[in-house]
């Protein structure tokens, strides 16, 4: 294998694939190497219950990841989502007692934001980052007016269900993750609308030649992030069995970290859900891995950053620009 | 004897083997306006480049004011005060002019800028040149044309002796125009010489002194302004053998053929009145000099830009189209002019960017991308159209201008549109390329698909087309049979140099 990219180096053309190729291939060496170092290094590590765990608590705050994939690859960014999720938490917690009315109230606080973020950026040039992060603080602000800052802990039984059992050995959002996931990755990379997305982040201005309504796609994708955030919100109540003020606190950010160490391009236009996935699960394995080694929680932060560098360093792009 | 500003003789040079310039002999008297003129790739700008540091020459002697001189970078250039002002002028939007002028010579004692000199000298340099121009607005805020002097400004401030202007009054309205005419006229006056290069022949009589016409790569003729007319320049610079692609051979005879798009007296915010027919398997050649209208009337007729008044009419419906998509449906295609920024997707691969606007047929359960049939396609278009690339899943940006060019023809033509519109089919591709190209475009026609070539290269009209329109200064200027046109015509009816319109 090595013999054979040797020789080929000589083409500078095919040398450029080879760089690319390898940061793919990079992040997932480094997820595997990760894994492996601390199912050898700790005993607790490779135990189902463990994996299972670590999965779990990262599947609710990584439907907030997906949606914030589809705004980047479309050339924007989302920083409302966790207001978004915390706000969507508390109108569900409200009605938990009608099951059904909680989850559409919840999910129409979605709706709205991610409407409201997509009609403001589609039709001005108010750069999506100062919008969306103006959004989130709005969203916050919303909390604490409605609840005047008390946390609400009185989640009706039947509501707690919907993120509570298992299915098999599973924990349900587990399966709600997987569900999404899959879902949406259909849609980005097998139907018509997830290949405009692509195009839209790409290059706008070829994608409006080539007959594709780029607003209506970037309307999609602040609705769609706005719509997995709340359903984030909704489950993350039911599951915790409190609509907390200060819930997801922090979480647009780690949804963007995760986007980005995952791979995807902040430029818009290439990356995917599967960086994202990577980009989610080597946080989680690497907090994991440091909580088993009983590597003191202050250190935690400083490793992170220390990846995000990494991650960033391996993206062949930004190297490129400096030379 | 008179003092020489730019003495130049003899000068050769080449790149990678092939002679640009052969023996060039210029000369630039102090205080002149010499306008250089001559067609693309006569080595205007070569020698230009050579004069400003760009290029070294190979061969030959230059002397500025008498003194023969080395020049091996820009620095020297500036230093022998030589400025150049090229077309994409280069100030920064966010600051002031007067800021623009003084950037990088800032008034002021250490860190400090002194605002109320820099504003007192920048306004005393507009003065200088008559022109009223508020040096406290914002660059980005004014037009090109007092972004222009701004930057004669800044070249005055470098003690330039001699300017070069690339094109200067491309993209200016005529009210700055008649700024541009009383400033140059200053320059004349604090007796700096000026090298002028335009392709607005009409212009040379107003601006100009003298002419020197460049023709593959040497001199034909240097003139006193008034001592040549508009059609001998147009001569000189065309020369006796004027193109040499083959012409287009009338393949069908088009008396019977249906009209497919037809324009009745359209106009929008940046083209006025233009009226044509388009015949099934008609070529519509439509040139004119830069910002003469082209890309703006494709822009019109593909929903890019909004019709203001006139209709348009394709295949026997009329049509006020909102947006590309629309004029997609209607059957009408665009290959746009520029490429990389607007007509393909760098970061795709080949499959994807011809698969963009052909998704409709290649659908499975109404929303998704039927896998296989993307490859089909792009495997047959590829083939179809001799791209040279490994395969079907190679990145855009990894092929050659040439390639990328036959990529984005092919998803068009894949879509078989009834009206295809090409603005600069083969800018900045190879020569082997072009030829396929052409042949494609006549192909195409000969098919019956009503095509239209937008360009600037005239030769490439010539070559290509049954019928040219000419646009200039964003109206239609006139319209002539492809046979038997030259290039002369084309240049007499744009400058209006004919008798008659």
């Amino acid at each position: 294998m090595n013999e054979k990219t040797a020789s080929k180096e000589m083409a500078s053309k095919i040398k450029v694939f080879k760089i690319t190729d390898l940061r793919r291939y990079t992040l997932l060496i480094v997820f595997i190497v990760m894994c492996v170092f601390f199912s050898v290094t700790t005993d607790a590590f490779l135990k189902p219950g463990n994996l299972i765990d670590v999965i779990r608590s990262n599947s609710i705050s990584g439907l907030l990841a997906i949606g914030v994939t589809y705004t980047i690859l479309a050339g924007g960014i989302d920083l409302s989502t966790e207001a978004v999720a915390c706000l969507a938490g508390i109108v569900a917690g409200v009605f938990s007692e009608n099951l059904l009315l909680a989850i559409v109230g919840g999910l129409a606080v979605g709706i709205v934001f991610g409407f409201i973020n997509g009609f403001v950026l589609t039709r001005t040039n108010i750069q999506p980052f100062i919008f969306t992060l103006a959004i989130s603080r709005i969203g916050r602000g919303i909390v604490m007016i409605y609840t005047k800052g008390i946390s609400l802990y009185d989640i009706d039984e039947g509501f707690r269900q919907i993120a509570k059992g298992t299915i098999g050995p599973i924990p349900v959002p587990i399966l709600y993750f997987a569900i999404i996931i899959i879902a949406s990755y259909i849609l980005l990379n097998h139907s018509r609308l997830g290949r405009y997305v692509y195009a839209v982040g790409s290059n706008a201005e070829a994608a409006r030649l080539s007959g594709i309504k780029v607003e209506r796609v970037r309307m999609f994708v602040y609705m769609l992030s706005g719509i997995l955030a709340a359903l984030g919100g909704i489950l993350l109540t039911a599951r915790t069995s409190a609509a907390e003020v200060a819930a997801a606190d922090g979480w647009s950010l780690d949804a963007i970290s995760a986007v980005i160490i995952g791979g995807t391009s902040m430029r818009g236009g290439e990356g995917g859900i599967f960086n994202t996935i990577l980009g989610i699960f080597i946080i989680a394995v690497l907090n994991n891995g440091l909580v088993l080694l009983n590597v003191p929680s202050q250190y935690y932060l400083f490793i992170k950053g220390l990846l995000m560098v990494f991650a960033v360093l391996v993206d062949f792009n930004s190297l490129k620009k400096k030379s | 004897m008179e003092t020489y500003a730019i003495k130049m003789e003899h000068i050769q040079k080449g790149f990678s083997g092939v002679p640009v310039l052969k023996e060039v002999d210029f000369e630039l008297k102090e205080g002149e306006i010499h306008a250089l003129l001559g067609e693309n790739g006569a080595g205007k700008s070569t020698l230009i480049k050579i004069l400003s540091g760009a290029h070294e020459k190979d061969d030959g002697t230059v002397r500025v004011f008498g003194e023969e001189v080395e020049i091996h970078n820009p620095q020297d250039a500036h230093a022998l005060g030589i400025q150049c002002i090229y077309q994409e002028l280069s100030l920064i939007p966010h600051l002031s002019v007067a800021d623009n002028i003084f950037l990088g010579r800032e008034l002021g004692k250490k860190a400090w800028i002194n605002e109320r000199d820099t504003y007192k000298k920048a306004r005393e340099m507009m003065d200088m040149l008559s022109l009223d121009i508020n040096v406290k607005s914002q660059v980005q805020s004014l037009g090109i044309g007092a972004q222009f002097f701004t930057e004669i400004c800044r070249c005055l401030l470098g003690n330039a002796r001699i300017v070069i202007l690339d094109e200067p009054t491309s993209a200016m309205t005529p009210i700055e125009y008649g700024y541009f005419l009383r400033a140059i006229k200053k320059l004349r006056e604090q007796h700096i010489s000026v090298i002028y290069i335009s392709h607005r022949l009409d212009e040379i009589k107003d601006i100009c002194d003298r002419v020197t016409i460049l023709r593959d790569g040497k001199n034909v003729r240097t003139a006193e302004v008034k001592d040549i007319t508009i059609p001998e320049i147009i001569h000189e610079m065309v020369g006796k053998d004027a193109s040499g692609y083959l012409q287009r051979q009338q393949g069908a005879d088009l008396t019977k053929a249906p009209v497919m798009m037809k324009l009745d007296h359209v106009s929008s915010a940046k083209i006025e009145d233009i009226s044509f027919e388009l015949k099934a398997g008609e070529i519509l050649g439509v040139t004119g000099l830069l910002g003469a209208g082209k890309t703006e009337l494709a822009n019109v007729i593909f929903g890019v830009d909004k019709k203001t008044r006139g209709t348009i009419t394709v295949d026997g419906r009329e049509y006020t189209f909102k947006n590309p998509r629309q004029a997609m449906k209607a059957g009408i295609g665009l290959v746009p002019e520029d490429r990389k920024r607007t007509g393909l997707f760098q970061e795709f691969d080949i499959k994807s960017n011809i698969a963009i606007v052909n998704l409709e047929q290649m659908e499975q359960w109404k929303v998704l991308v039927h896998r296989s049939k993307e490859k089909e396609l792009a495997k047959r278009c590829v083939k179809d159209m001799n791209v040279k690339c490994r395969n079907t899943n190679q990145k855009m940006k990894h092929l050659s201008g040439g390639n990328q060019q036959k990529v984005v023809l092919s998803k068009w033509i894949a879509r078989n549109p009834k009206v295809l519109l090409l603005d600069e089919p083969t800018r900045g591709i190879d020569v082997g390329s072009k030829e396929e190209i052409y042949n494609l475009i006549h192909e195409l026609a000969n098919e019956g698909m009503a095509v239209m070539v937008l360009s600037s290269e005239m030769p490439e009209v010539l070559a290509l087309s049954d019928r040219i329109l000419i646009l200039h200064d964003r109206k239609c200027k006139g319209e002539i049979a492809g046979e038997g046109a030259t290039q002369e015509g084309i240049l007499m009816t744009i400058t209006g140099g004919g008798d008659d319109e």
